[in-house]
């Protein structure tokens, strides 16, 4: 069998095969992006528990972050999509079933387990806004809520921007756990390619090529955000 | 003159010794390794009823018609049988990259795979199957339009599936116990795969599932066996046929398939070269 690839093969295999991968990459791209944005949300609200007065609310939010880290992601994306979904009532079970079950739900163990990843991330980034700043909000006047919106978190989030593009490129390549649950992304694209035409090279160089773009991309936001932060002219 | 002599005999017994080693080294193929190595290594499904899976929970062995077949071969060569777990997606690359010798596990025989590896003679003739839940109305490919189906990631089952009924969704999961519990939670109408795959794990909820008529494709199954492993594949289909001659073949698809098990099937095709047998 001929390992290697050669130009009339690949242009072959990509008018065969194409568009089921960009079909994949895009939905890689759409988990990714879900994942993101919701796993900061979802980060945000942790990292601000973490931070109440009440010691229940401290309690759950500290046993999340460490309880979901340490459950590997597969078995999260197994239970959201077997387990959690038996105890939904049948007529929430139909409307989840007609649309993308899978993509869904990958979506959520994603959002759930990145989440913690990201909480922490912001917390280390909150001790390092000193105490002064919440004394002398507080002092100000500026309630609890607002001493985090205003003051606190965007000084942490500026501290650790570079942290959460690292996330950002950690959950990308994450997603593809949802192909244990059905979900045609990127790598079950490549791998249908290959159980076809039982060529290894080719599908999984693109599926390494597209992953390198993405990831390429969110590093040159970083740089571009580090530039910014030193405040010189380049900004 | 005494080291001259003595130069000429180390020679020639070096000569002598790459003469023997290269013409070993020619005649050793993957049955002399097998028998140095004292075991044959099936590649086999972990959970695959009844070919290969564990039916008596106290001694966790696998047993089922894939290891009956291992276990002959295993005698004929003279060697312990060995299994080793594979998946449908892993069966080939794995005999093809030399970490099983045989692969077992419902290997299809299609002309596509014939270019990468051999096949013995068909140790199982069968199809692609559908089943359905019993209390839904849907009873033939036609039905299943727009409906979503499950099958066996990496298989051949999938794009059969979107031949036969290209509006039809089809959902490809790791193993048949996922897809079936795909097919349990209502998360899918249908599940296509192996007839009897799916009767194994239709066993397990009797009369809560029925199959269509049809065969989806009809398909026969034989031992992967490496490319240019010309005295292995005799050896193995050999084995196939003094196993029927020997009536060992039939009881070993009546232990798993037939009147000794719940799937009470009827043999009707007897070991021996793929055109003889239909």
């Amino acid at each position: 069998m001929n390992l290697f690839p050669t130009l009339s093969g690949i242009s072959d295999l990509w008018a065969q095969y194409g568009s089921s991968l960009l079909d994949g990459l895009c939905m890689t791209l759409q988990i990714a992006a879900i994942a993101i944005v919701g796993s900061l949300v979802a980060g945000v609200i942790v990292a601000f528990a973490r931070l109440s007065t009440f010691k229940p609310v401290r309690a759950i939010a500290a046993g999340y972050a460490d309880f979901v880290r340490c459950v590997p992601l597969l078995v999260h994306a197994m239970f959201w999509y077997f387990g959690a979904t038996e105890l939904l009532p049948d007529a929430a079970k139909d409307w989840l079933y007609d649309r993308d079950a899978g993509m869904i739900l990958g979506s959520v163990a994603l959002i759930i387990y990145s989440a913690a990843f990201v909480s922490e991330d912001l917390r280390s980034g909150i001790r390092s806004v000193s105490a002064g700043q919440t004394e002398a909000a507080r002092a100000l006047g500026f309630s609890q809520f607002n001493t985090f919106r205003l003051v606190v978190l965007p000084q942490a989030v500026r501290a650790v921007i570079p942290s959460l593009i690292g996330q950002a490129m950690t959950i990308t390549k994450n997603t593809s756990i949802t192909l244990m649950i059905g979900v045609v992304e990127i790598i079950n694209a490549a791998r249908r390619v290959q159980d076809t035409t039982f060529r290894i090279v080719e599908p999984y160089a693109f599926a390494t090529l597209s992953y390198l773009i993405i990831c390429s991309v969110l590093t040159l936001l970083a740089m571009r955000y580090e530039r910014w932060a030193r405040g010189g002219a380049n900004a | 003159m005494k080291s001259k002599t003595s130069k000429t005999i180390i020679a020639s017994a070096m000569c002598a010794a790459a003469v023997t080693i290269a013409f070993n080294a020619s005649a050793a193929d993957e049955v002399d390794a097998i028998k140095a190595r004292g075991t044959v290594i099936c590649g086999t499904g972990s959970n695959y009823v009844p070919f290969s899976f564990i039916e008596d929970q106290t001694t966790r062995k696998n047993v089922g018609y894939d290891v009956d077949l291992c276990e002959a071969v295993a005698k004929k060569l003279g060697v312990k049988a060995e299994l080793k777990f594979v998946t449908t997606a892993t069966r080939i690359p794995e005999l093809q990259q030399g970490r099983v010798d045989l692969a077992l596990a419902s290997v299809t025989i299609t002309p596509e795979r014939k270019e990468l590896i051999s096949f013995s003679y068909p140790d199982m003739v069968s199809g692609t199957a559908i089943i359905v839940a019993a209390d839904k109305p849907l009873k033939a490919f036609s039905d299943l339009a727009d409906k979503r189906v499950a099958v066996m990631e990496g298989g051949s089952t999938g794009p059969a599936m979107t031949a036969k009924v290209p509006s039809s969704k089809v959902i490809g999961f790791p193993t048949p116990a996922t897809a079936f519990l795909a097919l349990e939670q209502h998360k899918v109408h249908a599940m296509a795969g192996d007839e009897t795959a799916l009767l194994g794990l239709m066993r397990a909820t009797p009369g809560k599932y029925v199959m269509f008529d049809q065969y989806l494709v009809k398909e026969k199954m034989g031992i992967g066996i490496r490319k240019d492993e010309p005295r292995l594949l005799a050896l193995v289909n050999e084995t196939l046929v003094e196993m029927e001659k020997s009536g060992a073949a039939q009881a070993s698809y009546d232990r798993w398939f037939g009147a000794n098990s719940p799937l009470k099937r009827h043999r009707n095709f007897k070991f021996g070269p793929e055109e003889a047998v239909e």
